[in-house]
């Protein structure tokens, strides 16, 4: 094969993509199960309790400076199980650039759409960051505010791999349809003093709209159970692909 | 239902289940597009084309088009691109190397399907610069920044005379449609050549002549951007230029190189 081309004009770079200063709050959650399956890929079996309840986190982020520029993003992870493992899958993702749009969609299949989104943090919000995300403007679909109360320690955060289905549909029967599964740490910041930049506060979450289009009332919480602000730098890769979905459409 | 977990959620582009955008074909009605061609030299063109594309002339033709397209089955938006007259393996057409679009619908749309290399940007379409506070008059100013305050593109039109398109060679569109590998190691999940057949009509004023205009027409490209380099398509002699409101509707495209498999 000879060498591959690539466009004249790039929307991003080749990886690995930094971050520095990510502003990250985590709100962990329970919601209805059954609901959430019909987002979730073949291959993929929701991590159900007894009480017909799921694990969730909804994640809210200001990234001040990456290699996409600053933008916003929220996106929702859902505890399920592929093959023996257990993972967060990814479902649905906002964010308001379209360089990490177009990057995420076409390279993990993060399946990002465009939304209005606002990270407050200042004197008129009562000592809460107040977080807002709209899609189009004006249609509410989620309103997460948190305060913090105490430092937390690293090990009180659970973590699983990240999936993904990245599907892409062209002509000449081109479709891509595969699981793409995502590791990685974050490394924490940290003060003067060596702490780490890991906040464990007070959360809540409203799923305002039930929008047809943008299903976010899908985890609609029916408890909350934590909530995390963390300050970290990273940097993304493409991950690992674990399924080829293609024969499955 | 597959063996383990769940069915494929129903949609066509991702998230399943509540996709960004539905299957083709995708629908334009009164499309308003105007479009100055002119010549580049074509040793600058076929420096940013890929391998197997060259231009099919010396000098090299070229169109700038600007787009207000009010009612789409992906929403109202603008878009501005440039298209290099070109030839692969015998066959002529329309090479697309930069786009911009100003909604993420037929961003991702255009991206993925198509390979149309779209970015979004700041774009007008303003009679005689009125939203600028100017007074209408018989140009039409079309302008693109990226970032906003970055001017890209400036692009005029009067239109005088109708136009019946006689002499307008209509060739299909092509595109390089590049999707990175979602894991290291391993190739692009593609890097091809896409044709795209337009299926486009005029409208037609009271007296049946089609709404097309022939007239006087401009392109500068104003900042010299290495991120978005259409400086880099500056026209050396102005053709003509043109106007058109239209319905067109858009079709899967077809494959017709395959750079991974050669």
């Amino acid at each position: 094969m000879n060498q591959i081309p690539i466009p004249a004009s790039q929307a991003y770079s080749a990886p690995p993509w930094p971050f520095r200063g990510a502003e990250q709050i985590s709100f962990v959650l329970d919601a209805e199960a059954a609901p959430l399956t019909e987002l979730l890929p073949p291959g993929v079996v929701i991590d159900a309790g007894a009480d017909g309840l799921v694990r969730c986190e909804v994640r809210i982020c200001w990234y001040p400076w990456s290699a996409f520029g600053p933008f916003h993003e929220t996106y929702i992870l859902v505890r399920a199980r592929h093959q023996d493992e257990t993972i967060w899958f990814l479902p649905l993702i906002m964010t308001d650039n379209d360089l990490p749009l177009s990057g995420g969609r076409e390279v993990w299949g993060y399946a990002k759409k465009l939304a209005v989104m606002s990270w407050q943090w200042g004197p008129h919000t009562a000592g809460q960051v107040l977080f807002t995300m709209e899609r189009p403007a004006g249609q509410r679909l989620l309103t997460a505010a948190f305060a913090p109360t105490r430092r937390a320690d690293p090990a009180e955060r659970v973590g699983h791999h990240v999936m993904s289905h990245r599907h892409l549909v062209g002509g000449s029967n081109t479709t891509i349809s595969e699981l793409v599964l995502i590791g990685g740490s974050k490394a924490l910041q940290r003060n003067t003093q060596g702490d780490p930049a890991l906040w464990a506060g007070t959360g809540s979450l409203t799923v305002n709209a039930s929008s047809v289009t943008d299903p976010w009332h899908l985890v609609r919480p029916r408890k909350i159970h934590a909530s995390y602000w963390q300050i970290s730098d990273f940097a993304l890769a493409p991950g690992r692909v674990v399924g080829d979905l293609t024969l499955a459409r | 239902m597959s063996a383990e977990g769940s069915p494929m959620p129903p949609g066509f582009s991702m998230p399943l289940g509540a996709s960004l955008y539905a299957e083709p074909p995708y629908e334009f009605r009164r499309a308003q597009q105007s479009w100055v061609t002119y010549e580049v030299d074509a040793e600058t063109v076929n420096a940013i084309l890929p391998p197997g594309v060259v231009a099919d002339s010396d000098p090299a033709v070229c169109e700038a088009w600007v787009s207000w397209y009010p009612w789409t089955t992906f929403g109202p938006f603008h878009e501005a691109y440039i298209m290099v007259r070109v030839i692969v393996d015998g066959v002529r057409y329309w090479y697309q190397p930069y786009i911009f679009t100003d909604s993420e619908v037929p961003l991702a749309a255009g991206r993925e399907i198509w390979g149309f290399a779209k970015k979004l940007a700041v774009m007008q379409w303003d009679w005689g610069g009125a939203a600028r506070g100017g007074t209408r008059n018989e140009q039409l100013l079309f302008t693109v920044e990226r970032p906003a305050g970055q001017r890209l593109m400036t692009f005029t039109m009067a239109p005088e005379k109708l136009y019946d398109g006689a002499d307008r060679e209509t060739l299909p569109v092509l595109s390089f449609r590049y999707l990175p590998p979602s894991e290291e190691g391993r190739p692009p999940a593609a890097s091809e050549l896409v044709r795209l057949d337009v299926n486009s009509s005029v409208y037609t004023a009271a007296d049946g002549s089609l709404d097309m205009w022939s007239g006087r027409g401009s392109v500068s490209f104003d900042a010299n951007s290495l991120v978005d380099p259409w400086h880099v398509l500056a026209p050396t002699k102005i053709l003509g230029a043109y106007m058109v409101t239209c319905d067109f509707s858009l079709p899967l495209g077809t494959v017709v190189k395959d750079y991974l498999a050669e």
